[in-house]
């Protein structure tokens, strides 16, 4: 088993996915640093996105999975999985510079999963299937079987994943391409966090 | 000098319709002209050729703000002896003789038609309509070398070259009323007379310049040129111009 | 949404929107679908490019059937404007027809060889086809007659990124600092892509770029973050003269209390900050 992604996680990779229609779009999957040393089980509870600006340049990236580590290692949690979105709606394989960043990601957290975005199946009624999973073989990337990953309460998650998008939830959204153009934007997404709790 | 008293019929039968005839002749020779005019064939040379001009000159004026290998690689390309684009690029030189170009000759033909002819011909009926009597008085003092040219129709040696007959009032109309236009027909519309006869004195140097003239003028302009790196202390510079914030007040400087 | 606003607020709005091409399209979509459908007549001559607006917003959110609406209109009242049969050609694209689009752009080439707008359709064809190799191609051809084209220049260096021709990608932003120096977005970029390039000597020119655009804009904060990793990488590499390590460590120093004390004026997270760049400096040394 691959990881089990939260709603949280979840709605916020989507979000992310459709601010930005138009642009490739990557960011990691954070996961319970507790739950992986008792069980070693994946649990990914929440989604930071990254970026929809040239997302193949280096020192934006640097900074800001430093920035991602220091706040992971506060609140007990580590960097276990990158998502990322192609440009192109019907390019459902993983563009060089993501699997570079999968690489890096990896480096560091051997578990890590390269998640790709099904870009032809991002629309009100997200399913898991969405989500493309990739793991780290003999040093390849191979897709993995859907089987591989499970959402945390599959229904639930893609009903609430409707109702945000239905109601415009990722204008909201920040990235941290958001709070590089203006540093009180937050990457965290406290207030978008908040009106996910109240969904579950 | 006494002071003329004017009958002020001249004011409502001679200045008002002077200034209305202006302004509608004005509207109509800008919608006469859109009918004429036809779309403009353009010439991917030339827009091509006006655009690598375009860059050589950046290059020349901004190329401090690129490394020294950058800049001499575009300065190699543009002007090398054997391959440089200047050097190499051969254009056969543009027509210089309207005569012979007939839709250079349709294009002033329009032109001539739609602007000057009706200047002229109006210009002349209000000089023969209005002639032998001054309209108006200018409210600054003018020398007496105007006296013929705004004057034309009273031979009066004794009268101040302030006052103005019909046929200047005409022609003040016609470049005051710029602005009336712009706000009825929007911007860039065919009534602006002034605009037209900066674009027909500009017409010389632009249809002049055969492009491999341009090419050599601009090739030495850019052989000339040094490169010198602004880059080269930006950061001490940077440093210097921004002081930590803390410096910038200090508390209890004085006590 | 649209109903609570009045004619001329929306009509500005989408005026304003249309001058300075804002990309918003699902907004101008929406506002303009009601414009069109409530003010027809009052909108007068400003329909048209009204018209072209909403017809570009809406194939940009897929909204096929309100384009097409727009696009007939147009074509009815210009049958022979290149315009119009540009806006067609963007629709044949939308719905795929990729083949067919390149036919109507070709057509209107074949009477304005010229038209620097139809030529950037037919490369944003091969970029709907996913042929980005092909769009690089046709883009270079493009600019060959077109050198002084700076959105031409920044999409090919957008392109050249993806396919990690970071040189390449160099030499489109150094046209266009030449054409715009005092634009501290260009430098930053730049900056990035010679950072991403990596090597000291590149590191030493993605510094002083950075700086330049903190220099033009103290609030990059994309500059100050890129001015102090470079700096630190430098400072801390191995091969670097005692000199240079000192110049570096000032430099990056300096960057950092100008990023702690921008965070501090917009939040007081502080610790994470500090934290973070004390992080930075450490792992710019790996």
């Amino acid at each position: 088993m691959a990881a089990t992604i939260s709603t949280k996680a979840f709605c916020k990779c989507l979000l992310h996915v459709s601010k930005y229609p138009y642009c490739a779009v990557n960011g990691v999957f954070v996961a319970d640093k507790k739950t992986f040393k008792d069980t070693r089980e994946v649990k990914i509870v929440d989604a930071v996105p990254l970026f929809h600006q040239c997302v193949g340049l280096a020192p934006m990236l640097e900074i800001a999975l430093v920035q991602i580590d220091t706040f992971c290692e506060a609140n007990g949690l580590m960097i276990a999985g990158y998502y990322h979105a192609n440009e192109h709606i019907r390019d459902n394989n993983p563009s060089p510079i993501a699997l570079k960043i999968a690489d890096k990601i990896q480096s560091n957290f051997s578990d890590a999963h390269l998640y790709l975005i099904n870009n032809g199946k991002v629309d009100a009624s997200c399913k898991k299937d969405t989500l493309m999973v990739y793991q780290h073989q003999d040093g390849k990337w191979k897709p993995l079987n859907n089987a591989n990953f499970k959402l945390e309460q599959e229904d639930s998650t893609c009903e609430t994943c409707a109702d945000l998008l239905k109601a415009r939830a990722q204008e909201d959204l920040m990235d941290f391409d958001c709070h590089l153009d203006d540093i009180t934007n937050d990457w965290q997404n406290g207030a978008l966090n908040e009106r996910l709790e109240s969904y579950s | 000098m006494a002071e003329l008293l004017l009958d002020t019929n001249i004011r409502l039968w001679v200045v008002l319709p002077i200034v209305f005839i202006t302004f509608f002749v004005g509207i109509i020779r800008h919608y006469v002209s859109l009918l004429l005019s036809s779309q403009k064939k353009v010439d991917l040379q030339k827009v091509s050729d006006g655009q690598v001009l375009l860059r050589s000159k950046m290059l020349r004026e901004n190329g401090h703000y690129l490394p020294k290998k950058s800049f001499q690689m575009r300065k190699h390309f543009f002007n090398d002896e054997d391959s440089g684009f200047f050097k190499t690029q051969k254009r056969e030189a543009a027509m210089q003789n309207p005569m012979a170009d007939p839709s250079m000759l349709t294009e002033m033909m329009k032109g001539n038609l739609t602007n000057i002819l009706p200047m002229i011909v109006i210009g002349g009926w209000i000089n023969w309509t209005f002639s032998g009597f001054v309209i108006t008085k200018v409210p600054f003092p003018l020398t007496l070398r105007f006296k013929p040219m705004l004057q034309r129709g009273v031979e009066l040696a004794s009268l101040d070259a302030s006052w103005v007959s019909s046929a200047s009032w005409y022609f003040l109309n016609v470049f005051g009323l710029r602005s009336v236009y712009s706000l009825i027909l929007g911007e860039n519309n065919a009534a602006d007379q002034t605009r037209l006869m900066q674009q027909q004195m500009a017409q010389p140097m632009a249809m002049a310049p055969d492009p491999s003239k341009a090419f050599k003028a601009e090739w030495e302009a850019l052989e000339i040129v040094d490169h010198k790196w602004k880059l080269e202390k930006v950061e001490d510079e940077l440093i210097c111009q921004t002081p930590y914030q803390e410096d910038v007040y200090v508390k209890n400087k004085y006590q | 949404m649209a109903a609570t606003m009045n004619f001329e607020d929306v009509r500005d709005k989408l005026r304003k929107w249309r001058e300075d091409k804002v990309r918003n399209s699902v907004e101008t979509a929406d506002l303009g679908e009601y414009l069109l459908a409530n003010y027809r007549r009052k909108l007068g001559d400003e329909v048209w490019p009204l018209y072209e607006q909403v017809s570009i917003a809406a194939l940009d959110c897929g909204r096929l059937s309100l384009a097409r609406l727009c696009i007939h209109a147009v074509r009815q009242q210009f049958p022979h404007s290149s315009r119009s049969k540009r806006l067609h050609g963007m629709l044949e694209e939308a719905e795929g027809e990729f083949d067919k689009a390149r036919e109507t752009y070709n057509d209107i080439l074949k009477d304005d060889p010229a038209n620097g707008l139809v030529m950037k359709r037919l490369i944003a064809i091969h970029k709907g086809q996913n042929d980005i190799p092909g769009a690089i191609k046709e883009l270079n051809k493009y600019i060959e007659n077109f050198m002084s084209d700076s959105e031409a220049w920044m999409e090919l260096a957008e392109l050249y990124i993806q396919e990690q021709h970071y040189s390449k990608a160099a030499f489109c932003f150094e046209e266009l600092i030449l054409s715009n120096p005092h634009h501290h977005l260009y430098h930053q970029r730049y900056a990035e892509i010679m950072y991403t390039q990596g090597g000291p000597e590149n590191l030493e020119i993605a510094r002083k770029y950075f700086a330049q655009a903190v220099k033009l804009n103290s609030n990059n904060m994309r500059a100050l973050y890129g001015m102090f990793l470079s700096a630190s990488h430098l400072a801390a590499s191995s091969k670097a003269t005692i000199k240079k390590k000192t110049e570096n460590t000032k430099y990056a120093s300096w960057a950092a209390a100008q990023i702690a004390h921008k965070y501090k004026q917009a939040e007081p997270q502080v610790e994470v900050v500090g934290e973070m760049l004390d992080k930075l400096a450490i792992t710019s040394g790996n």
